[in-house]
């Protein structure tokens, strides 16, 4: 895994930056600060902050680390394990705080949970004791439905954090996602089941019938409920495990239309014997037509661009292509298509 | 809690607030009327949860806000979203 390192001016700024070029989110993302901004005299800024950053192996470990980080500027120090975290200040790295004694693991834990929390929250979070999470109280009160009891679910969380593998289940995740969505159509007043489809990895939820409402132009509102209950399940839930939310069956009529405009672009390419450069697409997207056209022959994809405007370009094989497939002149309706994901990906 | 104006996108907002956040029980929705058939709303939640409800470069916010218009279209209202500590 790459670091990459940042400056700017402000912690946050330089965070923000690393987050930037290495393309994820911040809790997939795992931080050392190298150097904090000092200040200089008259409130001039002085030294720059600098940020070490990559992908983490592990999200919620990136988790701790803002936390740990915010809860230092925000100067509610109260535990002496903490004050001893922030003793590390400028050169302190995520490794260490994780390897601190096994029992600050959970406080730590905490800490995050409250976020930018300054004194006042912090004893909320400390009133209960290691093994009991402020994550899984939070999501005990607002989803009784969904879950049973914390105590198991936030030893569990313990558990993880000290194996270095800090995953929930996939129940877990599943729970949450569920009452998410259930949540919102009881809100919009829609009768529409959420259904469930879990397979190893990944969360497949599907909003059943056909609610023009919760698509929205081109899928926009769906791809906005998306992000909302990946944001929800990352918070309740910290795991790595995929989630897609789906309306009536949508994403995979669409995945199949991509495809055969994919496989369309491929032939015209074999033909022709010309790079089709196809239209800038999200990246869900693009892999629909990298999958969609690995098992043709005759034609190899690759993808150019940077990623709002990122597109896929069908590369014919040298030589005598074999050109099974039906060229085609119609693929108008097949490039409206293409637009359209590259409008849904901004 | 005025139920009036845009249940639909109200409930909808408060809901997709409270999931967010970690303080759901602090989230708070003021609605007023902008216009003929628009509404504006004016969320408050925890200091501590701006951050999350706002989300990095504005990403949470602007989901929070294309969900929430979708539920005001079948209000039959357009809205505006505006988080305030």
């Amino acid at each position: 895994m790459e670091w990459i390192e940042t400056t700017a001016k402000t912690i946050d700024e330089a965070k923000d930056l690393a987050l930037d070029k290495i393309g994820v989110i911040a809790a997939e993302a795992e931080f050392e600060v190298l150097e904090e901004p000092r200040q200089g005299l008259f409130g001039r800024t002085r030294g720059q902050a600098r940020v070490r950053a990559r992908v983490a192996p592990k999200a919620p470990r990136a988790k701790e680390d803002r936390g740990r980080r915010r809860r230092k500027s925000g100067g509610g120090n109260k535990k002496s394990g903490s004050t001893a975290t922030s003793s590390t200040s400028t050169a302190s790295t995520s490794t260490a705080s994780t390897s601190t004694a096994s029992g600050s693991g959970a406080d730590e834990r905490d800490g995050d949970n409250n976020g930018a929390a300054a004194p006042g929250a912090s004893d909320r979070g400390r009133s209960s004791e290691g093994g009991n999470r402020k994550n899984g109280g939070r999501q005990n009160n607002k989803k009784k439905s969904n879950r049973e009891g914390s105590g198991d679910r936030s030893r569990r969380g313990n558990n993880n954090m000290k194996s270095d593998a800090p995953e929930s289940s996939l129940q877990e995740v599943e729970a949450c996602v569920s009452g998410f969505l259930t949540g919102l159509t009881t809100a919009f007043d829609l009768d529409a089941a959420v259904e469930i489809d879990t397979s190893n990895d990944e969360v497949y939820a599907q909003i059943q019938g056909k609610h023009g409402l919760l698509l929205g132009p081109k899928a926009r509102t769906l791809d906005a409920i998306q992000e909302l209950t990946r944001i929800t399940a990352q918070r309740t839930a910290p795991s790595s495990i995929r989630i897609k939310v789906d309306v009536g069956g949508y994403r995979e009529q669409r995945s199949v239309a991509l495809a055969q405009f994919a496989e369309k672009a491929a032939a015209k390419a074999i033909d022709e014997q010309v790079e089709v450069v196809l239209e800038p697409m999200s990246p869900p997207d693009r892999k629909i037509v990298h999958d969609a056209l690995n098992d043709v022959d005759g034609v190899s994809t690759r993808s150019a661009g940077a990623d709002p405007r990122r597109r896929v370009i069908v590369v014919p094989d040298e030589g005598p292509a074999s050109s099974d497939n039906d060229a085609s002149a119609d693929d108008d309706a097949a490039n409206d298509d293409a637009a359209n994901d590259g409008d849904s990906a901004d | 809690m005025s139920d009036s104006l845009a249940p639909t996108a109200e409930a909808v907002l408060l809901h997709l607030c409270q999931s967010v956040v970690a303080s759901p029980d602090e989230v708070s929705i003021e609605a007023s009327s902008t216009g003929d058939e628009a509404v504006r709303f004016d969320v408050s939640v925890n200091k501590d949860d701006m951050g999350r409800v706002i989300g990095r470069r504005g990403r949470v916010a602007s989901a929070i806000r294309t969900v929430v218009g979708a539920a005001g279209a079948k209000d039959g209202v357009s809205t505006e979203v505006e988080f305030v500590e």
